[in-house]
């Protein structure tokens, strides 16, 4: 619900994703200037600002820009990284001392053969998770009544929606302050995937952690509207409505699904919804939302 | 001729320490009658860190006579720990109880606590010296003592209300007496008691309506003490609307700002921010206020309406801002599961509120206390709730519990990710 600027650093990265974005963007990075430009064009004021890739703690720079941000004016610096780097507890202490206090970890599953087998790379899950363990014992310096913010992105990619309710118990243990489930591109349909994100969604409750869905329009998440992220702010990538949309009561509520998913199983499983007791609140809530959001994403898109 | 030994304990939230043990302390000690006859021990533990336990130790040095205890929602459950292991170890013991959270429903602990011997009931200075005073001194009876309840032969019997004190400077400051010793950023100087509003979750407006102010010339010398000690830089204000009445904020604004050259900060001051204009924020600063806490608890005026809270949303905006531009930092409370309100409509609130960037959000979810219309009349306003303290809402009619339960799972990463900024 805090809103985050969202600036792209580059896809290089030191794991190897199917079906990455960044990676297949072919932007391979972007110079310290260019990104303090993207950031200089966010108009005040200026609430947060987020660093994503590829990895963004492979740049060599991540500590100066981190620096600019706050030179800016941002209060919030948020990193986006698969925690992989963060193993390495001097650069954590430097990144928390340099004033980046929000994370977002991605991680696919909580057991080696689905995650590194997603992410191409031997041991990355352990490197993953010692990174999150450090971080989510570490204090900011100087302050030592506060710890870091630790959000988990979980992207859900077919193979790894079985696995969900083991990864959710495991990250339990971390106490992780949100986690994000969020729908990516797959062939899996999402009727059969379903039940497991509902599972995800009730487990993370039972263990008292905050789930969010992500990329899941409104009618496909009955009963779980309240975990529907695009409800709270702007999707993270460009959506779209299908024809179903034109007949179900949130049409001028959902963004439908992403852009990238118009050719897969997901735009078709879509069933416009007749009713909801859900619809004046919802209303009431999401309106205004967009126009104060959507200006930082456009900046950022003219930047880039 | 042995003094009546009484030990008042208060399990505060960590950081804090009980104002109220300290006037009680200071009240009975300026009766010359009483001054050699009874001798107070105060003792303050942190609720989140200390346990009945620890406190029974401390009470084994000397186990007094008469066991005091501060009561509130958050510290029920192991105040009332103390006093049955007290009872236990010394049933001699006379064990009272006093506080918002006992008062209003006085008989109800005494019913359920054979441990407890008697209730103070609302303010509380006179109504314990009289006590006292009959303990020690054997002046007159029980039953002629106006707000206590007590049990007598498995009966419990409730002698009239007290009012409150009409003159609030008949109460001595525990400061100016040396009953307290301030100390940095815990030291609070109470201003006011009473509210002139009526808001239903509230306690202090139904139980003293109007405002009662302590004299100006009394708070200038109790803040003069507070920052005269060395290592206080700040402290607090105790005061259900600060900026109620602009020309009392100008009058204390000015004997702040004479006594306290030496620039203590005032942490907290609780203000309506619909009343903010630029010369409230001029006053604020003047007065070395740091920061203010404010509403609006709710953005809904039909949820606002019912629970009787003003709220000008246009004003609170233009106030909130003004704030931010004076360099006051400000932090904006919202209640999660009031009547009215559902998961939604208190996820707009906090998108509005987000909205008026303020420094700090604080949620909390809705505690029914004892003495407030909520907890009165629960069918009204179709609520259901803990009748344990600290009674937190469980449903309404429009805030399901799960929905209620997963408000509060929301609100705690959203108060995080939103209070974590760099200075």
């Amino acid at each position: 619900m805090v809103p985050f600027h969202e600036v792209f650093v580059g896809s290089r990265c030191n794991l190897q994703c199917r079906e990455c974005a960044a990676r297949a963007s072919g932007v391979p990075g972007r110079s310290k200037s260019e990104i303090i430009a993207a950031m200089s064009a966010f108009a005040e004021p200026r609430e947060g600002i987020s660093f994503s890739g590829g990895e963004p703690l492979l740049r060599t720079d991540l500590i100066e820009l981190i620096q600019a941000a706050r030179e800016l004016g941002f209060p919030r610096i948020r990193l986006r990284t698969n925690g992989t780097p963060l193993a390495d507890p001097r650069l954590l202490h430097h990144l928390l001392s340099s004033g980046c206090h929000h994370f977002e970890i991605k991680l696919f599953a909580a057991e080696p053969r689905f995650h590194d087998r997603m992410t191409g790379i031997s041991g990355s899950l352990e490197q993953t998770w010692s990174g999150l363990d450090l971080l989510r014992r570490a204090v900011i310096p100087g302050r030592a009544d506060r710890q870091p913010f630790v959000g988990i992105l979980i992207p859900l990619r077919g193979d790894n929606v079985p696995t969900l309710p083991e990864t959710i118990l495991a990250l339990a243990g971390l106490r992780p302050d949100r986690i994000v489930l969020s729908w990516e591109i797959t062939t899996e349909p999402l009727s059969r995937a379903l039940p497991a994100i509902r599972n995800a969604v009730n487990l993370a409750l039972l263990n008292r952690t905050w789930v969010l869905t992500e990329n899941l329009p409104l009618c496909l998440m009955k009963d779980l509207e309240v975990h529907v992220a695009e409800l709270y702010l702007p999707p993270r990538i460009p959506h779209e409505q299908v024809a179903q949309c034109r007949r179900c009561v949130y049409r001028e509520l959902c963004h439908g699904v992403p852009s990238r998913s118009l050719k897969t199983r997901l735009s078709q499983e879509i069933k416009p919804v007749s009713t909801s007791i859900h619809l004046d609140a919802i209303r009431s809530l999401v309106r205004g939302k967009r126009a104060s959001h959507e200006d930082g994403y456009k900046a950022d898109a003219e930047a880039r | 001729m042995h003094a009546l030994t009484v030990t008042l304990v208060s399990f505060n939230a960590e950081g804090h320490f009980s104002l109220a043990n300290g006037y009680l302390k200071a009240y009975v000690q300026e009766d010359r009658s009483l001054r050699h006859r009874v001798d107070i021990d105060l003792v303050d533990f942190a609720v989140e860190s200390h346990d009945a336990r620890q406190a029974l130790f401390y009470l084994s040095q000397r186990m007094p006579r008469v066991l005091g205890l501060s009561c509130y929602c958050w510290n029920m459950e192991v105040s009332l720990e103390l006093a049955r292991m007290c009872k236990a170890v010394a049933p001699e013991s006379l064990i009272v109880l006093g506080g918002p959270e006992v008062g209003p429903i006085a008989e109800t602990y005494l019913r359920d606590n054979n441990a407890v011997d008697l209730v103070v009931r609302g303010e509380g200075e006179a109504t314990f010296r009289e006590l006292l005073r009959h303990l020690a001194a054997g002046e007159g009876t029980l039953e002629e003592i106006h707000g206590i309840s007590y049990r007598r032969d498995g009966a419990v019997i409730s002698t009239p209300d007290r009012p409150p004190i009409a003159d609030l400077d008949e109460i001595p400051s525990p400061y100016l007496t040396g009953v307290l010793a301030p100390r940095d950023r815990v030291t609070y100087v109470e201003t006011s008691r009473g509210c002139p509003y009526r808001c239903a979750y509230c306690y202090e407006g139904r139980h003293f309506p109007g405002v009662r102010f302590f004299p100006d010339s009394r708070i200038q010398r109790e803040i003069e003490a507070v920052v005269r000690t060395p290592g206080v830089r700040s402290f607090h204000l105790v005061d259900s609307v600060f900026n109620l009445n602009k020309e009392r904020l100008r009058r204390l604004a000015r004997l702040i700002s004479e006594v306290n050259q030496a620039g203590a900060q005032i942490l907290t001051v609780e203000i309506l921010a619909d009343l903010v204009d630029e010369e409230t924020t001029e006053l604020l600063r003047q007065a070395n206020v740091a920061s203010v806490e404010t509403g609006p608890q709710t953005v809904h005026a039909d949820t606002l309406a019912l629970m009787r809270r003003p709220h000008r949303a246009d004003a609170f905006a233009r106030g909130i801002r003004l704030l931010r531009q004076a360099g006051i930092q400000v932090l904006c409370d919202l209640i999660i599961g009031l009547p009215g309100d559902n998961f939604f409509r208190f996820a707009q609130s906090i998108r509005e509120v987000m909205e008026l960037r303020p420094t700090t959000l604080v949620f909390s979810i809705l505690h029914v206390l004892p003495g407030t219309d909520l907890y009165e009349d629960p069918p009204h306003y179709g609520l259901r709730f803990d009748s344990r303290a600290p009674h937190l809402v469980i449903d309404t009619d429009t805030f399901p519990f799960a929905e209620i339960d997963r408000a509060v799972l929301m609100s705690i990463p959203v108060a995080k990710e939103y209070n974590l900024r760099l200075d």
